[in-house]
C-alpha cells in the first residue's frame, strides 16, 4: 500500500493549522485581486491587458506558486521534526515509501489546486484578445507542474536540513534567480524553466510576454528525473533517520 | 471534637547558598546587556559558523559594488559613475529587506519560541526596555550596515581625485544626506520587521512573513499603480520598500521625486491624445512608447510629495509602538 | 518474545556514548538504572530501532530492529521528550495511533488504553491543556494502544505524582505478569526497586551490573564507606579504629578524622563504644559519599 489515508488525514490537519492555511489563501489570492482591480479599473484605450499580465503572471510563477509550497511543504516534515512528533509516525508498521508517498500526495494536491486557482482566475480576467484559452490554460499548467515539483523539493529540505525554509527562500531567490539570469547552465536545474517551457508548448504565446530557455522536451524529461530522484532521496533519508537524544 | 494545633514554627537554615551583596547593575545593565545580545545574535557572533552565513553573504553583497567602483576608479583613475549614493540606497534596500527577513526572527521569534521572555520579565527589565533594546540593537546595525558601501564610496572618490582636500570638501554636504538615509532606513525596516516577528511562533514562518510583506506589498502594489498612476498612487503607501526608497530619495534630492513625475506626466497627456493606431507600424511604435513609459520608478508614477514618504514612516511607526505593546503584555511560561 | 542487545557501542564522532553493552530482555519487568547521561535513552532509542548501532546488534526474536518497522506490530515505545500534536484531543491522539497500528477495533482499544491509564474523564481536552503527568499518561495510552508484546518506556514516571506512579507501576506490572517484556528507564532508585524483577545498571555508557534488585542493593550497601569525624581527641581514636579489622584506613586531617571502613553496621556500633572507652567525646560524625553517583562510580571500578 503507498497511500496510507490515516495519514493523509493528518496532514491535511497540520497543513490547516491556524494561520498557515491564512498565509497561504492569502498568497494564492493576490494575484486574482490585483487582475480584479486592474480588469475593473482598465478602460478601452488604455495599454493591451497582455502587457499588464507580464508582471502578474511573473508573480504567480516566481513568488506565489514556489512560496505557498515552500510554507507548506517544508513544515510538512520540518516541524514534525522539530517538535519531535515523528516518532509517532515513525515508530509504525508503516513503510517508509509509504509515509512520504502520502505526505507528498496530500501537500501537493493542496499547492496544485491553489496554484492553478490562482493562475487561472487571474488569468480570465486579464486576457482578452491574444488566443486567450490557450494562454491561460498553458500557464496554468506550467503552474500545475511547478507546484508539484516545488512541493517534491521543499518536502526533501525540510527531511533534510533543519533551516529547511530558508534554505529554500536562498534557492530561490539566489539560485532560480539571480544566478538563473546569469549562468545559463543552471537553467537545466530551474523549476522555473520547467515551468516556463511547459506552458511555451501548450500555448503559442508572443515572444512579449515570455521567452521559455528550455526546450519543452528537456523540461519534461528533467521534471521527470529531478522529481523521482528527489523522492528517492526523500524516502533513503527517511530510512536512516535517527531519532535519539544524546544520554 | 477538634484537637488543638500545635502552632509550628518555621525556620529556614542557611544551608551555605552564596548570597550576593554587592553592588547590582540594575535596570541599564539589564537593558546594555539585552542590547549587546541583540547585536551578537544579528551577526551571528557567538552562535557558530553557520549562524554567520546569511549576515555576512548579505553585507558581502550589499558593500562589494560599493568596493568594485572603487578599485575601478583608482585603477582607471576616475570615477565610473555606475552609483551615485542616491542610487546605491534604492539597490540595496532589497538587501535590507532580505536581510531583515533572516536574522529579525534569530533576535526576536527565538526569544519567543525558547520561552525566554518569563524569564526576563521576571527580572529588573520592563517590556518597553525589551522591546526598545532589541529594536536599537537591529537599527544600529542596520544603520552601521546601511553606511559601510557608502564609505567605501568616499573613500574611493576621495582617493581617486587628483586633488583630496578640494574633493572632500565637494562632498561634505553629502555626508549628512548619508547619515539621514542610512538612518531612515535602519528604523523603518527594523520597526517594520520587529513589529512582524513578535507576532509570529515559529522562525521559519516569521522570515517568509516578513519577505511576503516587503516583496507582495511592493509586488503588489507597483503594476497597479504604473497602470492607473492616477487611482492608485496613494497604495505607494503600503509597502515599506517604496516609502523606504521615497525617504531616500527625498533626502538626497528634495525635488525629484515631483519633478521627474511631471515631466512623464506631459509625456501621459501627450499620449492621450494621440490617435489610434492606423496601422501595424503605428500600433508597434505605440507599444513600444509604452514600454518606454513603463520604465519609469514607481516613485515617479505615483507623484507623492516627500513628505507623505516621511509621514508614512512616522506612521509605521506609531502602528508598530502599539502593536509590539498589544503583544507583549502577556507572556506564555 | 525476546530482545537481545549483542556488544553494542555507539559513538557520535569522540564522544562514546554507549560502551560494549551485551544483555537479553524477556519476559516480566527489566529495570534499566543509571544516572543522567548514562546513556539510557540512547540504548533505549536503539532498542526500538530509531537508532542505529556504531558496531554490534540488536535483534528482536532474530530480527534487527533497525530499519524493519514490523517490529512495531508488537512493540511499543514510550519517548521521554514531551512531544504530541498540540491540536489534537486525547482520544483522538489514541484514536490516531491506534489506527495508523490498523487495528481491526480501533474504539474498543482506544477505550481501553485511556481507561488503562485513567484518563477517560480529560479524554476530550486538547492535549495542550494537559499537565505533564497527563500528557505522560496519555502518551502511553497512545504508544501502547495495540497492546504491544514488548514496551519500552523511557523515564514514564516523570511528572507524575506519587499516587499516578502506584497506579502506574500496578499497570505495568499486570501487563509484565501477563506475559509482555517490559523495560523500564529511570534514575531514581527506588522505582525501579520497587517495580522490578531484573536491575541493569548503566554508567558512562557501561554495563556495570545486573541482576536483582536486591543483589544490586546489597552490592550498594556492602560497599567500602566514608565517614568524616570530629572527635575531642582524634589521634585517640584514630589508634584505636585502626586495630579493629573492619577499619580499612584513617586518615587525620585538620578537618577531622577520614575513617573508609568496609562493615557499616559494625562501624556503626564500635565507634561509639570505643569513644566511651577512651572518654573522648565525639562532635560530629558525617558520611562522606552517600549520593548515588558515588554509588554508581563505586560499582563501575568494583
Amino acid at each position: 500500500m503507498l497511500f496510507n489515508p490515516v495519514l493523509a488525514g493528518l496532514t491535511l490537519r497540520q497543513a490547516l493549522a491556524k494561520r498557515r492555511w491564512m498565509i497561504v489563501l492569502l498568497l494564492a489570492a493576490v494575484p486574482v485581486v490585483m487582475a480584479t482591480l486592474i480588469h475593473l479599473y482598465n478602460t478601452a484605450d488604455d495599454e493591451p491587458l497582455q502587457i499588464v499580465a507580464i508582471p502578474i503572471m511573473t508573480l504567480i510563477y516566481t513568488v506565489i506558486v514556489p512560496v505557498i509550497a515552500l510554507v507548506l511543504a517544508s513544515s510538512s516534515f520540518g516541524t514534525e521534526i522539530e517538535d519531535g512528533t515523528v516518532i509517532y509516525l515513525l515508530a509504525k508498521p508503516i513503510s517508509r515509501t509509504e509515509i512520504v508517498v502520502t505526505k507528498l500526495v496530500v501537500t501537493a494536491i493542496i499547492c496544485i489546486v491553489l496554484g492553478a486557482l490562482s493562475m487561472l482566475c487571474a488569468g480570465m480576467s486579464l486576457v482578452r484578445g491574444l488566443d486567450p484559452t490557450r494562454l491561460v490554460l498553458g500557464l496554468t499548467a506550467g503552474a500545475a507542474l511547478g507546484a508539484f515539483l516545488y512541493t517534491v523539493l521543499f518536502l526533501a529540505l525540510g527531511l533534510v536540513t533543519k533551516r529547511g525554509m530558508l534554505v529554500g527562500l536562498t534557492y530561490l531567490i539566489v539560485w532560480e534567480g539571480a544566478l538563473g539570469s546569469i549562468f545559463q547552465g543552471t537553467r537545466v536545474l530551474s523549476v522555473r524553466q520547467y515551468m516556463l517551457a511547459v506552458a511555451d508548448a501548450i500555448t503559442t504565446v508572443a515572444p512579449e510576454i515570455f521567452v521559455a530557455q528550455l526546450p519543452a522536451r528537456t523540461a519534461y524529461i528533467m521534471s521527470a528525473v529531478v522529481a523521482v530522484a528527489v523522492i528517492t532521496l526523500c524516502i533513503t533519508k527517511l530510512r536512516k533517520f535517527e531519532v535519539g537524544q544524546t544520554g | 471534637m477538634a484537637e488543638p494545633v500545635t502552632p509550628r514554627t518555621g525556620v529556614i537554615y542557611d544551608i551555605g547558598y552564596q548570597h550576593y551583596d554587592g553592588p547590582r547593575l540594575g535596570r541599564a545593565g539589564a537593558v546594555r546587556a539585552l542590547y549587546v545580545e541583540g547585536v551578537r545574535s544579528i551577526f551571528g557572533i557567538g552562535r557558530g559558523g553557520k549562524a554567520k552565513i546569511p549576515p555576512v553573504a548579505l553585507v558581502a553583497m550589499m558593500v562589494i559594488p560599493a568596493l568594485v567602483q572603487s578599485a575601478v576608479a583608482g585603477l582607471a583613475g576616475n570615477m565610473i559613475q555606475l552609483f551615485s549614493h542616491a542610487t546605491y540606497f534604492r539597490t540595496t534596500v532589497w538587501l535590507f529587506g532580505l536581510f531583515c527577513a533572516f536574522q529579525t526572527p534569530e533576535l526576536i521569534t527565538s526569544d519567543t519560541q525558547s520561552r525566554v521572555l518569563a524569564l526576563y520579565f521576571s527580572r529588573a527589565v520592563r517590556r518597553s526596555d525589551y522591546v526598545l533594546a532589541r529594536v536599537a540593537a537591529l537599527a544600529t546595525s542596520l544603520f552601521v550596515v546601511a553606511l559601510l558601501p557608502h564609505m567605501v564610496l568616499l573613500a574611493g572618490t576621495w582617493m581617486s581625485a587628483v586633488e583630496v582636500v578640494p574633493a572632500i570638501q565637494t562632498s561634505l554636504p553629502t555626508i549628512p544626506r548619508i547619515l539621514g538615509g542610512a538612518l531612515a532606513i535602519a528604523i523603518l525596516l527594523s520597526t517594520v520587521s520587529i513589529t512582524i516577528s513578535a507576532v509570529i511562533k515559529r522562525r521559519p514562518f516569521a522570515t517568509a512573513a516578513i519577505l511576503a510583506f516587503f516583496l507582495l506589498a511592493s509586488a503588489f502594489v507597483t503594476p497597479l499603480i504604473l497602470q492607473r498612476p492616477d487611482k492608485m498612487r496613494y497604495l505607494a503607501l503600503s509597502s515599506p520598500m517604496i516609502v523606504g526608497d521615497g525617504v531616500t530619495t527625498w533626502i538626497f534630492d528634495t525635488t525629484s521625486v515631483k519633478q521627474k513625475a511631471d515631466s512623464i506626466a506631459a509625456l501621459d497627456a501627450a499620449d492621450a491624445l494621440a490617435r489610434p493606431p492606423k496601422n501595424a507600424v503605428d500600433s508597434a511604435q505605440q507599444l513600444r512608447r509604452r514600454f518606454r513609459r513603463r520604465n519609469r520608478t514607481v516613485l515617479q508614477a505615483a507623484n507623492l510629495p516627500g513628505l507623505a514618504y516621511l509621514g508614512t514612516m512616522a506612521g509605521f511607526i506609531v502602528i508598530a509602538g502599539v502593536v509590539l505593546t498589544l503583544r507583549y503584555r502577556s507572556v506564555e511560561t | 518474545m525476546s530482545v537481545e542487545l549483542a556488544h553494542v557501542s555507539k559513538w557520535y564522532g569522540n564522544i562514546v556514548a554507549v560502551n560494549d553493552v551485551s544483555f537479553t530482555l524477556t519476559p516480566g519487568v527489566t529495570g534499566l538504572l543509571g544516572p543522567n547521561g548514562a546513556g539510557k535513552s540512547t540504548i533505549l532509542h536503539m532498542l526500538v530501532g530509531l537508532l542505529q548501532p556504531s558496531s554490534g546488534t540488536v535483534t528482536m526474536h532474530g530480527v534487527s530492529t533497525w530499519q524493519h518497522p514490523e517490529i512495531y506490530r508488537t512493540l511499543g515505545f514510550v519517548p521521554e521528550s514531551e512531544s504530541v500534536y498540540a491540536f489534537l484531543t486525547g482520544v483522538e491522539l489514541v484514536r490516531l495511533n491506534a489506527r495508523l497500528q490498523q487495528l481491526p477495533d480501533v474504539e474498543a482499544a482506544v477505550k481501553r488504553a485511556i481507561d488503562l491509564v485513567e484518563m477517560t474523564a480529560a479524554q476530550d481536552r486538547p492535549v495542550a491543556t494537559y499537565s505533564k503527568g497527563m500528557r505522560q499518561r496519555i502518551k502511553i495510552a497512545a504508544m501502547l494502544v495495540h497492546s504491544p508484546t514488548v514496551l519500552l518506556l523511557d523515564e514514564p514516571f516523570n511528572g507524575m505524582d506519587p499516587k499516578q506512579r502506584l497506579q502506574m507501576m500496578a499497570v505495568l506490572r499486570r501487563l509484565a505478569d501477563a506475559g509482555s517484556t517490559v523495560l523500564v528507564s529511570s534514575h531514581i532508585l527506588e522505582e525501579v526497586d520497587r517495580l522490578a524483577d531484573t536491575v541493569l545498571v548503566i554508567i558512562g555508557g557501561r554495563l556495570a551490573a545486573s541482576g536483582t534488585s536486591r543483589m544490586i542493593r546489597q552490592l550498594m550497601t556492602d560497599r567500602p564507606h566514608t565517614f568524616t569525624v570530629r572527635t575531642s581527641d582524634d589521634r585517640l581514636i584514630a589508634s584505636r579504629l585502626v586495630q579493629q579489622a573492619t577499619t580499612a584506613s584513617v586518615e587525620v586531617t585538620s578537618a577531622g578524622l577520614s575513617i573508609r571502613t568496609s562493615d557499616l553496621g559494625t562501624f556503626t556500633r564500635l565507634l561509639p563504644s570505643l569513644a566511651r572507652e577512651a572518654s573522648v567525646s565525639i562532635l560530629e560524625v558525617q558520611p562522606a559519599d552517600e549520593s548515588l553517583e558515588s554509588v554508581f562510580s563505586y560499582l563501575v571500578q568494583g
